[in-house]
């Protein structure tokens, strides 16, 4: 109940907050809390409104009801760039970013702190160096974006969002174009991520299996409400499961880690 | 058992109803007898030979334009296919025009058979040059866009260089359905059941055509030879229409898409709803312009009418059409290597420029030849030279900063001020400035052309965000925006005042007779336009990643995208004032830009800004050169080079994005 009353301590504050597109619920009002430092997986069948509470979360778009806080404050408190600079956004789809090499792309991040006008200070550019060192990126930094793979595209996007320096990553399903390999090496880079600069994580996932052995924490939705929430142990159970997706799923263990996958029956 | 009509037969019959009524209206006004003591019977001559044909031709004129338009939308498996967006009607127009000059004899002979000669011609140039992508839609359209704004311009310059004699033709270009006689009723009746028959006996190729090419051949169907019996056949029609009474645009389009959605489903019942409905819609909208025309004789020609309301059927149409899923093109090969030192390019073309300027001062055509001039001549010379070759730099200039904005804003590579009507919104805007007061200074001129381009690039845009237009899409909407735009300017021509030879000055683009203020104003406007663009590199860098991206990483999208299209709105209303509409510069420089490995916002802009200067002046220097001592107009020539242009990108396959 500490909690609570000192909002400070949550990274996000939800309360009641829902969202209608003509007509149609999308989320029905939502109340929940999000920590600093922890990596979410969004789950749910499709239309359960996961991108739709991310892009909430993002302040892509507004809640019909219901308010929104983040660090304690509501997020339309917030001016444009004030807000990107503590929380950055990757949609679904990346763009291609035509004419543009990695580096560039990757300096982008830094115009919520420099601006439209501002100068590309030396800090900004050990910034985006970093990013690039991060995600292993130092070598493609003069490719263009067009030019890339799959999954070095990918890469180059979420150094966009390192440079940003964000406290939060929202991720819209960062996986859902890659192989298995790729995906892996993403998301342990944004486990790794998150685990070494203390980086909230909340990213929607399809694949409950991925999300389990990845996040902290699962928040579970299905047709615009919060149907389970916890740690991947928790989720991963046939009858939770079973809430979730309306499927017969049953619950196996990795032979060497022992941690729990799932299978359709 | 009564079943109940359904309600779509209803409205049209309600809407036939109407337009009979105002018919009827007009019929009883002119009945034989009701005045009495005149020696001829005028009011019989009238109605037998005036106003029966009339209504005789607007419903036979708008079956064999329905028919037409459902034939091509099916062939071509495009929503938007129809005799006006594919050309055909233009082409037809612009062979007429080009016949009545040069041949008058076969006009007199068959006026039917050159405007079909010329639409042909249009169609086939359009299947050449889109043949390679497999028609796809877009590109058809994009392809029958530039045929038409081509042909329509050079119909114009026809028209200023030969004066009086052909304003009659282009009065008659708006669609006027004003008859004397039965003859073009008569020659559009048996073509429109010639067409019927065929089209009923071709059915079955016709129902297979709609299917992909792989299920028709398939289906063991010989595609290419049924698909061009078939566009002949619409081809024929249209044509038809438009060597009796002229351009009527969207009746061919909004007729079968209107059947679809009252409800025809089948081919077969398409084939009635379709002729019938283009039927009452052209009759109505003849009757509707009879009406407001009143006792004060004919002032809006039909045909720019049915545009005026077609236009915005089209526009609210597009996010409701269902497109054609076409196979994605596959990207270019290769893009453009970037530039090492893309500084030092600049500079490079800005001395080209600069070599270009002093070229186009000195060297010319005397009537002793090629001469470069000096001294004294020089000076004198220049006097004339300089204004013009600074108002076509500098008008190209800003089109090509228009261009980059455009298609950074939008994300899309095929996306210009020409491309999506902004220049022809500008003309509209000059035309209202002109028709409210007939002696408008520029000041006035250029508040009324910008506030036209403004309202037609934030409608566009708005259409496009509220239907969540992909690029595609957008194009269509700039077609229509154009055909919009287009009608209000043949309306305000069809007037035949000062003001029309004012306008069909404007639309071709003339800098013959610009003064050395204006082209200090083109000049100021420049500067005025560049250096805040310049300046709004990282904007034009984050936006074309589109609005979300843009949100998340802190760029104020809407103040951005809002100041960015003023800015591009200004930009293409001055520069349209002196070139006129359809350069296609502001499509082409940003591209050549890139082509030699200018890719960053700001340098992209840069390198533009001179490519334009220098594409427009050496456009400048040809228009007077080619044909000395005539002159060409300097937007119509560089029309033409565009259109070459945009021939080659459709050919080779635009990259795009989806």
């Amino acid at each position: 109940m500490d909690a609570a009353k000192n909002p400070d301590l949550h990274l996000y504050d939800v309360d009641g907050a829902s969202f209608v597109a003509g007509g149609r619920t999308i989320l029905s009002p939502l109340t929940m809390t999000l920590e600093p430092g922890r990596f979410y997986g969004l789950v749910g069948p499709n239309g359960s409104g996961k991108s739709t509470l991310l892009k909430l979360l993002a302040r892509q778009q507004d809640p019909a009801r219901g308010s929104i806080r983040f660090s304690g404050r509501l997020l339309e408190t917030y001016g444009t760039r004030d807000f990107a600079r503590s929380v950055a956004y990757m949609p679904q789809f990346t763009p291609p970013a035509e004419g543009m090499n990695v580096r560039e792309l990757v300096s982008l991040g830094r115009f919520p702190w420099h601006g439209a006008l501002g100068r590309f200070s030396a800090d900004d550019e050990d910034k985006v160096t970093r990013a690039l060192v991060q995600t292993s990126l130092t070598k493609l930094a003069e490719r263009m974006v067009d030019s890339l793979s799959g999954g070095e595209r990918q890469r180059a996007w979420l150094a966009m969002m390192l440079a940003q320096d964000a406290r939060c990553l929202l991720l819209d399903e960062p996986t859902s174009a890659l192989d298995l390999a790729h995906q892996v090496e993403i998301l342990a880079l944004v486990r790794q991520l998150s685990r070494e600069q203390d980086i909230a994580v909340v990213a929607v996932l399809h694949d409950i299996n991925m999300a389990a052995s990845f996040c902290n924490e699962l928040i579970a939705l299905r047709e615009g409400q919060i149907v389970a929430r916890g740690s991947p142990d928790l989720i991963l159970d046939p009858a939770v499961l079973d809430s979730i997706y309306g499927l017969a799923m049953g619950i196996t263990r990795h032979p060497q880690t022992g941690a729990p996958i799932s299978y359709v029956l | 058992m009564a079943r109940p009509i359904p309600l779509p037969i209803l409205l049209w019959s309600g809407l036939g109803l109407f337009a009979c009524a105002l018919f009827g209206r007009k019929v009883v006004a002119q009945w034989p007898g009701l005045q009495s003591g005149q020696v001829v019977d005028l009011d019989s001559v009238i109605l037998f030979y005036g106003l029966l044909p009339r209504a005789a031709v607007a419903l036979l004129a708008g079956a064999a334009l329905g028919l037409s338009g459902l034939l091509l939308q099916r062939i071509l498996r495009n929503p938007l296919a129809e005799p006006s967006t594919l050309g055909i009607s233009a082409g037809a127009q612009l062979a007429l025009a080009l016949a009545t000059l040069y041949a008058p004899s076969i006009v007199a002979r068959s006026s039917a058979a050159v405007a079909f000669a010329g639409g042909i011609a249009a169609v086939a140039l359009i299947l050449a040059l889109t043949w390679r992508r497999g028609l796809e839609p877009v590109s058809v359209v994009l392809a029958g866009m530039m045929v038409a704004l081509t042909a329509n311009a050079a119909g114009a310059a026809l028209i200023l260089a030969n004066g009086d004699y052909l304003f009659s033709l282009f009065i008659w270009g708006g669609g006027s359905l004003v008859q004397q006689g039965w003859d073009p009723a008569i020659a559009i009746g048996w073509r429109l059941a010639l067409g019927l028959g065929a089209a009923a006996l071709l059915m079955r190729p016709l129902a297979i055509l709609g299917l992909d090419d792989v299920a028709a051949r398939g289906l063991g169907l010989s595609l290419n030879a049924s698909r061009l019996l078939l566009i002949a056949l619409a081809v024929w029609l249209a044509t038809t229409v438009v060597s009796e009474v002229g351009i009527i645009g969207f009746v061919g389009l909004a007729a079968p898409v209107l059947a679809t959605l009252s409800g025809a489903r089948s081919l077969k019942q398409k084939l009635v709803a379709a002729p019938l409905i283009g039927a009452v819609l052209l009759w109505l909208t003849d009757g509707l312009v009879q009406l407001a025309a009143g006792a004060g004789g004919e002032r809006v020609p039909t045909g720019a009418a049915t545009a005026l309301l077609g236009g915005p059927l089209l526009l609210w149409l597009l996010p409701h059409l269902r497109l054609f899923e076409w196979p994605s093109l596959e990207r270019p090969a290769h893009t453009a290597r970037r530039a090492a030192r893309p500084w030092l390019r600049i500079a490079m073309l800005g001395m080209a420029g600069i070599g270009a300027l002093a070229i186009a001062l000195l060297l010319g055509q005397g009537p002793h030849g090629w001469s470069l001039a000096s001294g004294d001549v020089l000076a004198d010379l220049v006097a004339w030279r300089l204004p013009r070759v600074v108002v076509a730099a500098a008008s190209g200039s800003m089109l090509a900063a228009a261009g980059v904005v455009i298609q950074r804003v939008t994300a899309n590579p095929l996306a210009s001020p020409e491309v999506l009507g902004i220049g022809a919104g500008a003309g509209a805007g000059l035309a209202a400035v002109l028709l409210f007061a007939g002696s408008a200074g520029l000041g006035w001129q250029l508040a009324g052309s910008t506030a036209g381009a403004l309202v037609a690039l934030v409608v566009i845009l708005v259409i496009a965000a509220r239907g969540n237009l992909g690029p595609e899409r957008l194009l269509f909407a700039g077609i229509a925006m154009n055909a919009l735009c287009s009608a209000v300017l043949a309306a305000v021509i069809a007037l035949g005042n000062a003001q029309s030879y004012r306008l069909l000055g404007w639309l071709t683009g003339s800098t013959i007779q610009v003064t050395g203020l204006e082209a200090s104003v083109v000049v100021i406007g420049l500067v005025l336009i560049t250096v805040p663009l310049l300046l709004a590199g990282r904007w034009l860098a984050i936006l074309p990643l589109g609005a979300g991206r843009a949100l998340a990483i802190g760029l104020s999208v809407r103040l951005a995208r809002n100041t960015l299209i003023l800015i591009a709105a200004f930009a293409s209303a001055l520069a349209a004032q002196f070139v006129g509409p359809l350069s296609f510069v502001g499509l082409i420089a940003p591209h050549l830009a890139r082509m030699i490995g200018l890719d960053r916002s700001r340098q992209q802009l840069a390198g533009a800004v001179i490519l334009g200067a220098l594409l427009m002046m050496l456009s400048d220097w040809l228009s007077r050169m080619i044909f000395f001592p005539y002159q060409l107009p300097v937007g119509l020539f560089a029309s033409l080079l565009g259109g070459v242009y945009l021939t080659l990108l459709l050919g080779r396959g635009v990259q795009r994005r989806g």
